[in-house]
């Protein structure tokens, strides 16, 4: 195990006044979450806006402070290191975003933008760094001669891979990438998936891919977990959750995808869920999907469910998940 | 293609749509034909700048002049030329027998003023009804896309609001007049799944229940999947394959096509590798001679590079431009 998180929770102030600041409520990014990411394998976190999955990838990182709970970096208890003591995380951990036209200095040149990290840990003399940058960008698939460029003068796809080559500069053996495809085109975005693959495959990297995109994350996991308002409503192996989903939440989401495949689209019927995503300031009580849930019963609104092994490896966070699976409890919408 | 006009409701036919930049001149939309007919949702699809909305702006005459301009072909709505309307008549069509809806309604919507005032503004600038029946119909028209509480609704301001309501609200003003043909451009792009869920099936119900044309305009082949009739694929500026939605993914007779299809990470078959394209999409200032597609094309020969290719039929409504598909030149892949 890489990365162990054990009922994290980040509560941000909203607050009121210049001088006098004083908290008049709190938003509950990430509410008691719980996983664990493996040497060189890939958890998917899904989830709509709002639904703390970024924040979740920022506390991993320690950019954030979490507000309780634990993490653990290889077997290294990380939650509250002082800022000093993070420079071996920071070593072994890289981070992806989602803009590749926000995320690089525009000023600089890809030989610096890749060698900044080196320089910064002191990893070698000029010429050695040289030779790395060269050879990250072989890795991602640029050319050397790209290495004396200004970022405008790459399309997107590009540029995710010269972000990709910086956050791979130091070997982390964690990666957090965060919605890294969704700003690029169909055809752009299955390179850059691939890359992602081979890059894990030659490495051993470990990722933990943030997407709202339930088909990419299939393609790319092999642990899945989905987040709704700030807690995860399911998690487990990749093809488990996705052959046989128990939450409700995760069943509709599954229905509602658009797939580019006619007959399946007309044969399936969606399950489209009513209403909008509660705000994270005041969530439902009980079961925060209780008001969207189409199976959802008087007791989901006043009970808060236990996070519950369904199968070995695969749990849900959900008072009558058995039912219906089994099918006793229908869908009342 | 036969064109029955009692069942076409627009017909796009050789539309040129030029655009001058400061590098040159960009042929967003050459020579593109496409038609819509009644009570169908129609999609048009292609990544970024392969001429898309450029094309959608054309049928609107919305263009951005005097940079961009259509410089040929004709487009016949209801069989009118709406190429030949000044712009005073091209007024009256829009948003009153056409109606237009873009990705991001927040900067479609006016900020500064209430949800209702402006459904009531769509209303009553095409149609002579008093404000307060304009009112009262605004607020019908919130609960027809889904919006129950509309006379809350109507009173707020649209930062108020969420994403996915914005959407609703601006299908209401695109609905305010009973438009025939609905253009969609990205519609859901910015929405996440749940709510992306709940505005295709606003559009589909509206489609159901008046009869509207729907010209699609995405990036998203699932969405096409799920919703339209018939598919215009689009890649550098053309039309490179057209067909029934069915036929387009059990039979994609455009190399492109084929494989934008294969390049899609799918629910049911994960793992595997993903398809790609070689290279990046052409500039549209110098496309490339021949076949636009020739660079990238897996399958390309050398007849590719010197030969524009037309669009051949390959099936029943199903066109591809590709000389894998011309009987003139497809021995050489024999």
């Amino acid at each position: 195990m890489l990365v162990g998180v054990k009922n994290l929770i980040k509560h941000f102030p909203v607050t009121k006044g210049i001088v006098f600041k004083k908290t008049v409520a709190t938003v509950r990014a990430v509410d008691d979450v719980s996983f664990e990411i493996e040497k060189g394998k890939t958890l998917g976190l899904v989830g709509e806006s709002g639904s703390g999955k970024s924040t979740t990838g920022r506390l991993i990182l320690r950019l954030l402070e979490p507000t309780a709970g634990t993490i653990k970096f290889d077997g290294l208890d990380i939650t509250s290191l002082p800022e000093n003591d993070l420079k071996d995380l920071r070593r072994r951990t890289g981070v992806v975003f989602q803009d590749p036209y926000s995320s690089l200095d525009p000023r600089k040149r890809v030989m610096d933008i890749i060698s900044e990290p080196l320089l910064i840990t002191n990893w070698g003399d000029r010429k050695r760094i040289a030779e790395r940058v060269y050879e990250l960008l072989d890795l991602v698939g640029l050319r050397r001669e790209d290495s004396s460029k200004y970022p405008h003068q790459f399309s997107g796809g590009q540029r995710q891979r010269i972000a990709i080559a910086r956050a791979l500069a130091l070997s982390p053996d964690l990666i957090v990438a965060d919605e890294p495809v969704s700003a690029l085109d169909v055809s752009v975005q299955a390179k850059i998936i691939n890359l992602f693959s081979n890059i894990q495959k030659e490495l051993q990297v470990a990722y933990l891919f943030i997407s709202h995109d339930l088909s990419v994350v299939r393609h790319i996991s092999d642990k899945v977990a989905v987040m709704y308002l700030g807690k995860i409503v399911e998690y487990g192996p990749a093809n488990m959750m996705f052959d046989q989903p128990l939450h409700p939440y995760t069943k509709s989401l599954l229905t509602v995808i658009p797939v580019p495949n006619p007959k399946l689209m007309k044969s399936r019927k969606p399950t489209v869920l009513r209403g909008e995503i509660p705000s994270p300031i005041n969530p439902p009580t009980g079961c925060r999907f209780h008001t969207r849930c189409p199976y959802a019963l008087k007791q989901c609104s006043e009970e808060e469910p236990p996070f519950v092994q369904a199968n070995p490896n695969h749990f849900v966070l959900c008072l009558f998940w058995k039912e219906i699976d089994e099918g006793v409890l229908i869908p009342h919408i | 293609m036969t064109l029955d006009s009692d069942k076409v409701l627009l017909e796009v036919r050789n539309l040129k749509t030029y655009i001058e930049t400061s590098s040159g001149l960009v042929k967003a939309v050459d020579d593109v034909s496409f038609d819509v007919r009644k009570g169908e949702i129609v999609g048009l699809v292609g990544e970024s700048g392969c001429g898309k909305t450029m094309a959608a702006l054309s049928v609107m005459r919305l263009l951005p002049e005097p940079y961009g301009k259509i410089v040929g072909g004709s487009i016949y709505f209801d069989g009118q030329d709406l190429t030949k309307l000044s712009e005073g008549e091209m007024r009256a069509i829009r948003g009153s027998k056409i109606s237009i809806i873009f990705q991001d309604p927040l900067t479609a919507l006016n900020p500064i003023m209430k949800i209702g005032e402006q459904i009531v503004e769509a209303i009553v600038s095409h149609q002579q009804v008093d404000k307060n029946e304009a009112r009262q119909r605004a607020i019908n028209l919130l609960h027809s896309v889904g919006i129950p509480d509309g006379k809350v609704i109507a009173n707020q301001y649209p930062f108020r609001i969420s994403g996915g309501m914005r959407q609703r609200v601006m299908i209401a003003i695109a609905l305010a007049c009973d438009p025939t043909l609905l253009i969609a451009d990205e519609p859901t792009t910015n929405l996440d799944v749940s709510i992306q869920a709940q505005i295709l099936e606003v559009i589909s119900d509206i489609r159901r229940k008046r009869g509207i044309s729907v010209l699609l305009i995405t990036h998203n082949l699932g969405l096409v999947a799920w919703l339209c009739d018939r598919v215009f694929v689009m890649y550098a500026g053309k039309i490179v394959e057209q067909a029934p939605t069915e036929a387009l993914f059990t039979n994609p007779s455009h190399p492109y096509t084929e494989l934008l299809l294969k390049s899609v990470p799918k629910l049911d078959s994960p793992k595997d590798k993903l398809a790609t394209i070689e290279g990046e999409v052409p500039n549209l200032i110098m496309v490339p001679k021949g076949c636009r597609f020739h660079l990238r094309c897996p399958y390309a020969r050398e007849c590719c590079r010197a030969v524009e290719p037309d669009l051949v039929k390959v099936g029943i409504d199903h066109y591809a431009r590709c000389l894998m598909q011309d009987s003139r030149y497809n021995v050489e892949w024999k």
